[in-house]
């Protein structure tokens, strides 16, 4: 849907790297150096960016109720 | 043995040390501790209006998370004058109205004495014509009522006191060590005790050989902490305020244990 903003597991705010990560990853960089840059060490962090997919944008044209 | 801390490496949000000379119950109650430091968060959210994907229940969740700095001291408000209605002292109110197209940020959140630790969050999207309306109220809670309030990350290891007799020119033990801790030089094998997490590879695997053995143990009064800050404070400060946490816990006590005289 959205990016979280804290991960899952550990708690860490992730939220404003979010636009980054994306932005470089479609530019063709390598998601684990554009990982390792941002300082997403632990798997727990990582694994929430990998997983993501934007998808707020898409339902926001439907009806909520 | 005197209490002495050695500093490691420092980076904005995370700072490492090692604390010689304590116990690991000491220094288990320095990281428990961490849960009792006060720190700021949204705690209630009133809407107006909220015309977009996200229930309120979600959007109110996400508001709660985004970490805050003060910028001016706050008090608990169980411990406020206002007896915990709420006042100025013990809350910070936030506004956002907005109305899209556009993806709304932390930092359209205005409010006076906080700002948010981080200005490019993004707390979710709005199309054309959806709008959102909203008050929130921040206040100072502490970590075991909810992670929300927690101001980082605080763990630590035993630091590995490590005997090595013989092993000399013992070159395929680089290749054992998974942490790469393993360095030869002149023919001697040395190991460096900050990447050493104790695994105990090098020692299996120095049984089958001759004229040498390594022993690792974990020391029981020399620690490696290692602080991460969510970003409400410095790391270092959720060292210091863990401690004044414990103080403030030890003080109660003392309080009143003085009904026994």
């Amino acid at each position: 849907m959205i990016i979280p903003i804290r991960c899952f597991s550990c708690g860490k705010p992730i939220a404003h790297l979010w636009e980054k990560f994306k932005a470089r990853v479609e530019k063709g960089e390598d998601p684990k150096k554009v990982l390792d840059d941002l300082g997403l060490e632990r798997y727990c962090c990582r694994a929430v960016f990998l997983g993501h997919v934007d998808l707020l944008e898409l339902t926001s044209k439907f009806k909520k109720f | 043995m005197a209490i002495k801390i050695e500093k490691l490496s420092k980076e904005k949000e995370k700072i490492s040390f090692i604390v010689r000379g304590i116990n690991n119950s000491v220094a288990n109650a320095i990281r428990r501790s961490v849960l009792e430091i006060p720190t700021l968060a949204i705690d209630t959210v009133e809407f107006y209006k909220n015309d977009s994907a996200l229930y309120d229940e979600i959007l109110a969740h996400r508001l709660g998370l985004v970490p805050l700095k003060a910028t001016k001291t706050f008090v608990q408000r169980g411990k406020c004058t206002c007896k915990g209605k709420g006042c100025l002292k013990c809350t910070a109110t936030f506004k956002l109205n907005t109305k899209g197209p556009k993806t709304v940020y932390t930092q359209d959140l205005k409010s006076k004495g906080v700002e948010v630790a981080y200005p490019e969050m993004p707390l979710i999207f709005l199309n054309k014509d959806q709008e959102i309306q909203l008050t929130a109220e921040a206040t100072l809670g502490i970590g075991k009522e909810h992670a929300k309030f927690t101001p980082g990350l605080l763990w630590f290891n035993s630091y590995p006191i490590i005997e090595i007799e013989g092993c000399a020119g013992a070159e395929d033990f680089v290749k054992v060590c998974p942490r790469k801790a393993i360095t030869i030089k002149d023919k001697r094998v040395s190991i460096d005790p900050l990447k050493c997490d104790i695994c105990g590879a090098c020692v299996e695997y120095s049984k089958n050989k001759e004229k040498c053995s390594i022993k690792i143990t974990p020391s029981e009064e020399d620690f490696i902490f290692y602080i991460e800050s969510f970003g409400q404070t410095k790391p270092e400060e959720i060292f210091i305020d863990a401690i004044k946490a414990i103080d403030d816990n030890l003080d109660k006590i003392v309080k009143d244990s003085k009904k026994f005289k």
